[in-house]
């Protein structure tokens, strides 16, 4: 929750109230920041804290030294990069022409089809991650469809593997990563996207040079908020994963059977809560490097 | 995949003619351009003047390639082109709100049209500096289009529309967002440039003034149609109908009334300097500088004489507009120069007098 929120701050910069509710509105925001700090930072200051506790209860890098000398934790991590890169990928590629096409609509018909998109998020991810499975297991409907039609011969191993996994979790990635970007291509000015036309470009011209540059705040958040979820997936690459994609969250999972203590699964959380952050600081900069002055001419 | 060729479009200015052929457009069951006819030689300077509603942005946007007309062929020079996307038209166009780059640099908004076109990096360089210092903005390569003023965006959009030498410019209101002062300093500014590139200029204002200044011919549009075409000082001196005169320096319109072979306003024949035009409603035209306050005495012979009574002065400046209502309860506006001698006084009863050259019959809106 705390990525979404962060990520989604970074779409909409918050605005200070200089009218002087800022006092009022802090009193209503109030039950909230509690929550927060209550559910979230504290307990996320308990876990960085029992990380370096070690199973004598004294202070110390133990846990840290349990992570680097587990040989099957560089493999987790590998995993975990290459899906959220994958995901992004997939969601980039898949979800541009959408959201532009969106765009490209009448506001209602685009209202329409945008509950269209949004739909799975009224679906439990559950459900949803078993419904990918029965699509994409050996004698699902795409694997029967893709035979019965005489594409393939064999059955794909679509599911309890990386592929199945990716699919799924791109599947369920897309809606955050449309919406934003959604948002960016409606907001550019359509006389920027005529004129360019006027002075010889082609559509497909207009689009790489005015459109997408244009977009590219929508671009950047939506690309990050996709990589930065995919990090913490659990439920979909153990379902579709089949026992051999192991993600950092179901590692840390993992930890907590096999160790006594909290301490290794906190400092794996931990490990993963900073790369988290370290990816939206990368955004941020990336976003301050966008639309900072620049004072060198690039004609 | 671009149907502009990749020559390095000449130096070499000019213009080309536009012949435009019973252009129309509908949208759902109004129409928006009813069958226009045009020709507009090479390197002229035609505004389309009008009302919002009168059909002149959307008789450009066809000219640009952004609206497809109904019916009609449109020729640029030999070629028809009412077939062609905006960007295999070769136009340049300068937008109302000016349309820049906000991502690019000024450099990089001037060069956009010459990177399309193929041209080279250091061709690039040197032309976006010679049309910078055609429009007065030397040095400004490496603005942020945000730090730019109003003028200045005006002169950049104007420097991106004609840098890739096009032999058309069009130009949609682009002076409606600056200040008074900015806008007189810019009209002389497009008109010096566009006698510099010879190049065919569509201008579409709502500014009478503004057309009046800068036009070599100004099309009057109303209501979808062309109402009058022809230089600034023909339509100004003798427009054709009812709307022209009105929409064109204001005037009086006053309704006539057929009487044989004359015509009557109130019962009083009207002595006019043009024959009576062959049509239904016929009305006076009497520009408020055109009608005296005619002193007291020596009735002059060749003129229409009014009685009216003084309603209201106010005062403009550099003239009085003095309201007066005539016998038959209709206002008109008289103006006078600040000079004047006997400045009438409200409710006092004044005779009006239009010389016979300086009254005009025209017909009704088309």
């Amino acid at each position: 929750m705390s990525v979404a929120a962060g990520a989604s701050d970074a779409i909409v910069p918050s605005q200070a109230r200089a009218d002087g509710h800022s006092s009022a509105w802090a009193a209503l925001a109030f039950p909230a920041v509690l929550i927060v700090v209550g559910a979230l930072v504290i307990p996320v200051l308990v876990m960085v804290l029992l990380s370096f506790v070690d199973s004598s209860g004294s202070i110390s890098l133990a846990n840290y030294w349990l992570l680097i000398s587990d040989p099957s934790l560089p493999t987790v991590i590998e995993t975990t990069v290459s899906i959220a890169l994958w995901c992004t990928l997939l969601c980039i590629l898949l979800g541009t022409p959408v959201a532009y096409l969106l765009s490209e609509l009448p506001q209602r018909v685009a209202g329409l089809l945008l509950i269209a998109v949004l739909l799975p998020f009224w679906t439990s991810l559950l459900v949803r991650t078993y419904a990918m499975l029965l699509l994409l297991q050996r004698r699902g409907l795409v694997n029967e469809t893709l035979q019965s039609v005489g594409l393939t011969t064999e059955p794909l191993q679509l599911a309890h593997n990386m592929t199945g996994t990716v699919i799924a979790m791109t599947q369920i990635m897309l809606p955050y990563f449309i919406l934003p970007l959604y948002v960016s291509f409606r907001r550019i000015d359509r006389g920027m996207m005529n004129a360019a036309a006027g002075l010889g470009a082609t559509p497909v011209r207009v689009f790489w040079t005015i459109t997408l540059p244009q977009a590219r705040s929508g671009l950047l958040a939506g690309g990050f908020l996709v990589f930065v979820l995919c990090f913490g997936f659990y439920v979909t690459p153990a379902i579709l994963g089949g026992g051999r994609v192991i993600m950092m969250a179901q590692a840390i999972n993992t930890y907590l059977g096999l160790y006594p203590n909290w301490g290794a699964a906190g400092a794996l959380a931990t490990v993963l809560f900073l790369c988290t952050l370290l990816t939206l600081g990368f955004m941020r900069l990336c976003m301050v490097y966008l639309t900072r002055k620049r004072t060198s001419s690039r004609a | 995949m671009s149907g502009v060729q990749h020559v390095d479009v000449p130096l070499s200015a000019g213009g080309v003619e536009i012949t435009a052929r019973d252009l129309g457009k509908r949208y759902g069951g109004v129409s928006a351009l009813c069958e226009t006819t045009l020709d507009i030689p090479a390197g002229e300077f035609l505004t389309l003047l009008g009302p919002s509603g009168s059909g002149k942005t959307t008789l450009l946007m066809i000219l640009a390639g952004f609206t497809r007309p109904d019916s009609g062929e449109l020729f640029f020079g030999d070629q028809p082109v009412h077939r062609l996307p905006p960007h295999k038209r070769n136009v340049g166009m300068v937008f109302q709100n000016y349309a820049l780059f906000s991502h690019m640099t000024v450099a990089e908004n001037i060069a956009y049209p010459l990177r399309i076109r193929g041209v080279g990096r250091a061709d690039c360089q040197r032309r976006v500096a010679e049309v910078l210092s055609l429009v007065h903005l030397e040095g400004f390569e490496d603005r942020q289009i945000r730090q730019l003023s109003g003028g200045q965006a005006q002169r950049v959009a104007l420097a991106r529309a004609t840098v890739f030498k096009p032999k058309i410019l069009l130009m949609d209101e682009p002076l409606s967002a600056l200040d008074k002062k900015l806008r007189d300093q810019m009209q002389v500014e497009i008109r010096r440039i566009h006698n510099a590139l010879g190049v065919t200029t569509i201008y579409v204002t709502h500014d009478q003034r503004e057309a009046l200044t800068m036009s070599d011919r100004i099309a009057v549009l109303n209501r979808g149609a062309i109402q009058q075409l022809g230089t600034p000082n023909e339509i100004y001196t003798s427009p054709k109908t009812a709307f022209v005169a009105d929409f064109i320096g204001g005037s009086n319109i006053l309704p006539l009334a057929r009487n044989g072979d004359g015509v009557t306003f109130a019962d009083q024949d009207i002595l006019a300097c043009n024959s009576l035009p062959d049509a239904e409603p016929l009305y006076l035209v009497a520009r408020p500088e055109k009608l005296l306050f005619a002193s007291s005495g020596e009735p002059t012979l060749d003129a229409n004489r009014f009685s009216a009574t003084v309603t209201n002065i106010s005062f403009e400046g550099d003239s009085y507009a003095v309201t007066a209502a005539l016998t038959n309860g209709r206002e008109v506006t008289v103006r006078c120069t600040t000079t004047i001698g006997a400045l009438p006084k409200q409710g006092e009863m004044v005779t009006l007098e239009l010389a016979r050259q300086d009254a005009l019959i025209v017909r009704g809106d088309t």
